[in-house]
């Protein structure tokens, strides 16, 4: 907290010397490629909002340490061999200083020998743990993790007592990333999986795979799965007549989802991240005004926010506030200056970056949720 | 010559193209109400482009068509269809998926709506071909290929013709349907039907023919009476194989 | 067990109903104009996404399915028109990457107008749950298998009994002989086309509840009923539709009974199997007649 303070005094001060747009020195470049159109656009398209919208305010504000911001942009598509050629150019022709992307784990996985080899800062936007697991000199991230969403909610299945449930997930990247989690976790949590059904992204009925479920001795049922999907599994659990608890993993939580499933939303449980519960969280949360003034601004220019465009916020701000820090940009004292994020309030939860975790974020990130008359309830 | 005045169907200059390719130069014919009309002419000469350009199932690159006093250079198939020109095409091109009576009916398409005429005019068919009758039922597709052309031909009937264009109706058939089908062809010109008839067999052609053209390489050479023709040293030699 | 395979049983019939219908229209256009027209699908998203619309506005709900269903004709009719119409005669490949482009172009204008966000419909006669033994259905599964039914008899009857439907069938199966019956071919294909747009309004209608609806939810949609088409013998709207239903049952069945991970897998392969054994389809051309 207090370090945002000072980061604005700075910039307040930087633009009294800079005087209005007149930049002394070179820009500082900020690189960037994402997902921003084709199938995945969901995520590169706030992101990239996002991004532009805070180098245009900071601009305006006087740059950073008295030097403009520029924004270089390139669309992969979701395309990861477009990713590394993208990257490439970044570094070598665009000769950015630091790198903020990556929508997707694909992206960024392809893209991280090029950063390493050219020794280049790289805050990736993606979920997967294996971009920061090992760690990598030079790549850090910023969303949480699905082993995250799946650890919050087995600890919300033992203190319900339930021992035993049934998994079903989706044939997407983000569902069968989450579905190797979970399966990996659930034993060492001292949960036994016992139905793993799975259907197509597109898919418009899964009453099927319900009725195995059904016939099974799960005590829950848990649903990972992204867009209109998890929606269907929740009207198909309550229309097969099963009365079991219902989770959902964090790719659902929006609005939008209680929308779609209607009243059999009512109950299911996900591990949310802050920025859907802004609203509800105590005044004394240090993330509230961070959540509460990215919603609002967000949401004057382009309309309802997204946890993805979040994570542009954070990777963006972790950058500049290094950059900061290190009084210039030469991209080892970014490095170090990025490893070295303390308490960093961001829009996914409170950040503390070191040698041994490049992403800083820690299980309670989540907010554990409920969907109770029509809205999304804290209840852990 | 006939009179213009007189003409059912009156042709001048047309010209067809198929890409760069021309077909028909300036063909110029007429053929009076009531009369049988012949136009022979080898291989390739360009009779069934003419028919197709008639009955503007093919573009006209140049020309105009004049029915009943009527200029129909212009009007697409089925109007030309509407305004009583109905084309036996070569080959017959029944609907072969569909019943005897179905391709029939569909002769009557424009005219569905007189159930009774359409009736009558079934029953003459069948009448005049028995064969149809029997198995009115059965698919086009399965039927020999004499009967396809006299399903063709009945089709074209009920399309209520007053000029009747005849593609090849005897091609590919045996010599005693051929004379079947051309007492039938005969006997329908009697009865009022105008007929244009375009034949490779030019003897048997204009054996029923009151006059004839000669066609040739998309150019009218010759035309006279169908007796004259038959006559004709140079018609002899080309066409009727002597 | 039994039970289950009813439950499974419901849910093939169902989703195969769908199939069932974009199916229909794919058969409807190849066979009037051997042109498989890609953008099927996107008419079953079209048909959803008016009526949902206009519903969000507070047009009551069967004058809001109607001007779905007519909006889509429209569409329909304006892609014969102005993108296929104008290529008469090119190759046949030529015609199908128009009706890709074509799709395309409609996912693009759904984005635009409609967002990415899925949208909801109300089901049509509430969604409380009907029990049979111990499998559970909605009404709105009662709707699509009942209203598929209907739509399939009344396109079995429109070929087999009106005039309009055999002059159809004539232009499918001879163009040129078609026009020499003084059939307005024209027409006949803007009547194909609008006919396969409101089946898959229809279509598109009828799942809207159960499904949610997206910008790009006819993709899925279009290769299942294309699926459908060519598993049924492309030129057959019956075969059409006995192939989605067989479709949607074999999806389920493998799911419920084998694997769900694996259930289009097994779905393609039996699509495979039977046109490696079959090559015109199970009801193709020259097997029956068409309709
Ligand atoms: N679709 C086509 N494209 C290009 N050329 C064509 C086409 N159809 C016919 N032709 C050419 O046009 C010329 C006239 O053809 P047409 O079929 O009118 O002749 P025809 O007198 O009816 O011959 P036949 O006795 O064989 O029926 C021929 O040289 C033929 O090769
Ligand atoms: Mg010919």
């Amino acid at each position: 907290m207090h370090m945002r303070k000072r980061f604005f005094g700075l910039i307040l001060g930087a633009g009294v010397l800079a005087a209005g747009s007149s930049f002394a020195a070179d820009p500082i470049r900020i690189g960037t490629f994402l997902t921003v159109t084709g199938p995945a656009s969901f995520l590169g398209d706030p992101e990239l909002r996002t991004l532009q919208m805070y180098v245009e305010e900071l601009n305006a504000r006087g740059g950073v340490l008295g030097r403009k911001l520029e924004l270089v942009h390139y669309d992969t598509v979701g395309q990861a061999k477009e990713a590394v050629t993208f990257v490439k150019r970044l570094i070598q022709n665009d000769k950015v200083d630091v790198i903020v992307g990556g929508s997707s784990t694909g992206d960024t996985m392809a893209a991280i020998p090029e950063v390493e080899k050219a020794g280049i800062p790289l805050i990736s936007l993606a979920g997967g743990v294996e971009i920061v697991e090992p760690v990598k000199k030079w790549v850090f991230k910023t969303p949480h993790t699905d082993r995250m969403a799946a650890i919050r909610i087995f600890e919300d299945m033992k203190k319900r007592g339930i021992r035993k449930f049934a998994l079903i997930s989706g044939d997407g990247g983000y569902d069968k990333s989450g579905r190797k989690q979970v399966l990996e976790l659930a034993p060492s949590h001292g949960l036994e999986v016992v139905a793993d059904e799975s259907y197509g992204n597109k898919d418009t009925d899964m009453t099927t795979q319900l009725t195995k479920i059904r016939a099974t001795d799960a005590q829950a049922i848990l649903n990972f799965g992204f867009g209109a999907a998890p929606a269907i599994v929740t009207r198909n659990v309550r229309q097969l007549g099963i009365t079991l608890p219902v989770y959902q993993s964090h790719g659902v939580g929006s609005k939008k989802f209680i929308e779609m499933a209607g009243e059999a939303a009512e109950g299911v449980r996900l591990p949310a991240a802050a920025l859907v519960v802004a609203e509800q969280l105590a005044d004394s949360d240090p993330q509230k005004k961070v959540l509460l003034d990215y919603k609002a601004k967000f949401q004057a220019k382009h309309g309802e926010v997204s946890t993805f465009g979040g994570h542009a916020y954070d990777g963006f701000f972790i950058a500049v506030e290094a950059i900061q820090r290190a009084g210039g940009t030469d991209p080892a004292r970014v490095r170090d200056e990025i490893e070295k994020t303390r308490g960093f309030v961001g829009t996914a939860g409170v950040f503390h970056m070191s040698p041994q975790d490049h992403m800083g974020l820690s299980v309670d990130a989540f907010k554990m949720v409920e969907v109770r008359k029509g809205n999304w309830v804290i209840i852990d | 010559m006939p009179s213009t005045e007189a003409a059912l169907l009156q042709v001048e200059g047309l010209c067809s193209h198929y890409g760069p390719v021309r077909v028909l130069s300036h063909v110029s014919l007429a053929v009076r109400a009531g009369e049988l009309v012949a136009i022979v002419g080898a291989n390739g000469a360009g009779k069934s482009t003419l028919l197709r350009s008639l009955s503007a199932v093919q573009p006209k690159s140049g020309g105009t068509v004049r029915f009943d006093g009527r200029d129909i250079s212009r009007l697409p198939a089925h109007r030309v269809v509407a305004a009583g020109v109905c084309h036996v095409p070569e080959g017959r091109q029944v609907f072969a998926p569909l019943s005897v009576e179905d391709n029939l009916r569909l002769g009557a398409y424009l005219h569905r709506q007189e159930r009774a005429w359409v009736e009558r005019e079934l029953d003459r068919v069948y009448t005049l071909f028995p064969i149809l009758g029997e198995r009115r039922a059965q698919l086009a597709g399965t039927l020999s290929g004499g009967q396809q052309q006299m399903l063709s031909i009945g089709r074209a009937l009920l399309g209520r013709p007053r000029l009747l264009l005849l593609d090849e109706p005897s091609m590919g058939l045996a010599p005693l349907l051929v004379e079947e089908i051309f007492r039938v062809v005969r006997e329908l010109n009697r009865s009022g039907v105008t007929v244009l008839l375009v034949e490779q067999n030019a003897r048997a052609a204009l054996a029923i023919a009151d006059r004839g053209y000669v066609l040739e390489t998309g150019r009218v050479v010759l035309s006279a009476a169908a007796s004259e023709l038959l006559a004709d040293e140079g018609v002899r030699r080309a066409y009727l194989g002597r | 067990m039994l039970d289950s395979l009813l439950q499974f049983l419901i849910t093939g019939v169902t989703v195969g109903s769908t199939y069932a219908l974009v199916g229909l229209g794919f058969a409807i256009i190849y066979n009037a104009s051997d042109v498989v027209n890609f953008a099927q699908g996107e008419f079953v998203m079209i048909g959803a996404m008016v009526a949902i619309s206009l519903l969000g506005a507070g047009t009551p709900f069967p004058l809001a399915l109607l001007l779905a269903v007519m909006a889509t004709v429209a569409v329909g009719l304006v892609l014969e028109a102005l993108a296929v119409e104008p290529a008469r005669g090119a190759p046949v490949v030529t015609l199908v990457i128009i009706t890709i482009g074509a799709s395309i172009l409609l996912r693009g204008v759904a984005l635009l107008v409609w967002g990415k966000d899925f949208h909801a419909m109300p089901h049509f006669s509430g969604d409380a749950p009907l029990h049979l033994g111990s499998a559970t259905l909605l009404p709105q599964n009662l709707w699509v298998m009942g209203g598929t039914a209907a739509l399939v008899l009344a396109v079995r009857q429109f070929f087999r009994r009106t005039s309009a439907g055999k002059a159809l069938l004539a232009c499918s199966c001879n163009r040129t002989a078609a026009q020499l019956m003084g059939i307005n071919v024209r027409r006949m294909m803007l009547l194909a086309y609008g006919l396969s747009a409101a089946l898959g309004a229809v279509a598109g209608l009828l799942v809207a509840p159960i499904t949610f609806t997206s910008y790009d939810s006819g993709v899925m949609l279009g290769l299942k009923g294309f699926s459908a088409a060519i598993l049924g013998g492309m030129g057959n709207p019956m075969g059409a539709v006995a192939g989605g239903l067989l479709l949607g049952v074999l999806e389920s069945l493998s799911a419920g009974l084998i694997s769900s991970g694996y259930k289009d897998a097994i779905a393609f392969v039996v699509v495979l199997l039977v046109l490696f054994l079959r090559p015109s389809g199970l009801f193709g051309k020259g097997a029956v007649e068409r309709a």
